[in-house]
């Protein structure tokens, strides 16, 4: 020990018996004190009823002020009352329940500064309610505020009558345990509003399930891991595997073995990308039991981007595959069961016309020449009918390759020269600037120019030329067919594509047609990703064109070039 | 020029009938004929015909068939088989080329001008 302490030492007074008791008595009444604050905590903490932790707030309230009455009022702003949800002592029992109007006086004291407010002549002080002091013979009121975050939620006060006043040296507990009271309300509203979102989620947890069991596709969802943690009943019925053994499973065992190489790679895929490239896996899968299922596979991300598993749609297309190829067949045989007799007919009249049953004689050559004529349009009829009926029916299917747009127009000119040095009608075709090559199925492409090309010569009068343009306009090619007929009216323009349609007064029967060209080439046109059209002034001609897209140099590429 | 041996393989008399005409009446033709698949192969083997033009379509044995046994026969598996067929989608013609031919016409077709379609398919298969 230093002699600087020594001297501080000796400068003390003395230690008497009484100084020691009334320390011990302090150190007591502080423990008591901490007793019930720890009491209070633990009312809040257990879960228990608001009112539980409250009405002890209440009771050690009084206690640590020795007050008479004591009571917890919450500030309701709905009818703007405070309401005395507990209290304790004297008149507990009219006090608790009570609700006093929140006056502009009576906030007054509740809010003004948040600090406490001692009042020892209560019926002086004109902002307590004078009513109330006379029915419950208050004197003097202690009020403190509790808060929550600063917001003033609700008060402790307490009460005695004449000849108790409280002194402000008391409030120092009394302004804690308020506090408490304070938390013990805002656990009570974070609990009730805990088990308000609970139980909304609870309920959005069901009505999703319930959706989920409702829908008529398989839902296969699994984590991140690839193992599957929800299946609906779709789903179940199949891949004929119950939720229960489901659930847990690796997501490749839903897939026939021939497959799963493929799904572990997309599921990768999957995990790699990003929510915005919004990848997806489509595919129509053949399971064992004969079933075609068609997957849709997306990747699940949270909104932070994590990926957290994959949500599979399966939806059972057995039938419809099914129905699909009876249709495809059913076009087919009909195909065969027409076209038979009309090889027959065909070659008896050509063999015949051709001198191979020896000579023709002239009125005879006539009538077995309309006859060829008729067959020939039939023949056309039932192709064009059999296009339709494919182009309908979903099965008109392209065979994409990398196409000189210029090479197959100038084979369709070609094949139609005959027709129109019949006409006397001149066939000119011309490029403009340099058109590029497209992907698209070259036959098709080709039949789309034949009919407009047989439409033209149609309708141009004799003597006059049938234009053909190839150019290339931005990002496609186009072809343009121009005539110099009659035109088509304004109003009738946008019908020439709908089959059988004739424009008024212009027969396609008459001259061969089969009244569909122009819509399989629309079907046709539009199938590439493209456009047709027309412009036609009336008197003057008419202009039917079509657009195909080009595609970037790359898709050129994987594809190898053919011209 | 020597006229080639054709063997035509098709069920239908009456197309067989025409089919036996246009190219007798060509010039360019000497025809056999058969009315099945099996009869087909069978003449083949009798004959060993220059070419043989078959009906895709056709009861027992039909031409895919007909063409797969052909083609697998050393000794007549180098006769090009050219399809004809009523069924001109892409799947049908590709059945027919899997199936070993080396062409196919479409029916109808013009009875004056087969014997140069055939001419014109056939050159192409022996010069690749």
């Amino acid at each position: 020990m230093s002699s600087d302490e020594m001297q501080s030492v000796e400068k003390q007074p003395p230690v008497t018996i009484a100084d020691l008791s009334q320390e011990c008595m302090e150190v007591f009444e502080r423990l008591t004190i901490i007793g019930d604050l720890l009491e209070i905590s633990e009312a809040i903490a257990s879960g228990k009823e608001l009112s539980y932790a409250l009405q002890m707030v209440a009771e050690r309230a009084a206690k640590s002020v020795d007050a008479e009455i004591t009571a917890v009022g919450l500030i309701d702003w709905k009818p703007r009352e405070l309401h005395y949800v507990q209290s304790y002592g004297r008149l507990a029992d009219r006090v608790t329940g009570s609700r006093i109007p929140l006056t502009e006086s009576v906030r007054k004291l509740v809010k003004k500064s948040g600090e406490p407010v001692v009042i020892n002549d209560a019926a002086a002080d004109s902002r307590i309610p004078q009513d109330l002091v006379a029915e419950w013979g208050l004197h003097s009121l202690l009020v403190v505020p509790m808060k929550i975050r600063k917001k003033v939620i609700g008060v402790l006060a307490a009460a005695n009558g004449l000849g108790k006043p409280f002194a402000v040296r008391d409030l120092r507990v009394f302004e804690t345990i308020a506090n408490h009271g304070a938390v013990a309300v805002a656990h009570a509203e974070l609990h009730a509003r805990a088990r308000h979102a609970l139980s909304d989620l609870e309920a959005e947890k069901m009505k999703i399930e319930a959706v989920l069991t409702q829908l008529g596709d398989g839902v296969v969802v699994a984590d991140s891991q690839g193992r599957i943690i929800m299946m609906n009943a779709a789903a179940e019925r199949i891949v004929e595997l119950p939720s229960t053994e489901g659930c847990g499973r690796g997501i490749l065992e839903v897939f026939p073995k021939t497959y799963r190489g493929e799904v572990h790679s997309v599921i990768k895929h999957l995990q790699q990308s990003n929510p915005k490239d919004g990848l997806f896996w489509e595919q129509n899968v053949a399971l064992l039991d004969g079933k075609t299922v068609r997957v849709n596979m997306r990747p699940v991300f949270l909104k932070n981007g994590a990926f957290v598993g994959t949500a599979s749609v399966m939806q059972d297309i057995t039938e419809h595959v099914e129905l699909d190829e009876a249709k495809s067949e059913f076009i087919s045989t009909v195909a065969h069961e027409l076209r038979t007799p009309l090889t027959a007919l065909k070659g008896s009249l050509g063999l015949t016309l051709g001198g191979a049953a020896g000579e023709v004689e002239p009125r005879l050559r006539e009538l077995m020449g309309i006859a060829q004529n008729n067959c020939d349009r039939l023949i056309r009829l039932v192709d064009d009918m059999l296009d339709v009926a494919k182009i309908e029916s979903g099965h008109l299917s392209l065979d994409l390759q990398v196409v000189s747009i210029k090479d197959r127009v100038a084979r369709a000119v070609n094949q139609m020269r005959e027709l129109a040095s019949e006409r006397q009608v001149k066939l000119a075709a011309r490029t403009m600037g340099r058109p590029r090559s497209v992907v698209c199925d070259g036959d098709r492409i080709e039949q789309v120019v034949t009919n407009l090309l047989a439409n033209a010569i149609r309708f141009a009068p004799a003597g006059s030329t049938v234009d053909i343009v190839v150019s290339q306009v931005h990002g496609y090619v186009k072809v343009n067919v121009t005539d110099r007929g009659p035109g088509i009216p304004t109003g009738e323009q946008k019908k020439v594509f709908e089959k059988f349609y004739q424009v008024s007064g212009q027969s396609w029967a008459r001259d061969g047609g089969s009244g569909l060209g122009l819509a399989i080439s629309k079907a046709i046109v539009e199938q590439h990703g493209g456009k047709i059209g027309l412009r036609s002034t009336e008197g003057k001609g008419s202009t039917f064109f079509f657009l195909l897209p080009v595609p970037g140099e790359e898709a050129l590429l994987s594809n190898g070039r053919d011209d | 020029m020597k006229a080639r041996k054709i063997l035509i393989i098709e069920d239908e008399p009456e197309i067989r009938l025409i089919l036996e005409m246009c190219l007798q009446h060509s010039g360019c033709f000497d025809t056999i004929l058969a009315c099945d698949g099996l009869e087909g192969i069978e003449m083949a083997r009798e004959e060993a015909p220059d070419l043989i033009l078959i009906d895709a379509v056709m009861p027992r044995l039909d031409g895919y068939a007909t063409c797969r046994i052909l083609k697998q026969d050393t000794e007549l598996k180098d006769i090009p088989v050219i399809f004809l067929t009523a069924k001109t989608d892409r799947r049908e013609i590709k059945r027919a080329i899997r199936a070993g031919a080396c062409g196919y016409l479409p029916k109808p077709f013009d009875p004056l001008q087969l014997a140069n379609q055939i001419d014109r398919i056939a050159e192409g298969a022996e010069s690749p």
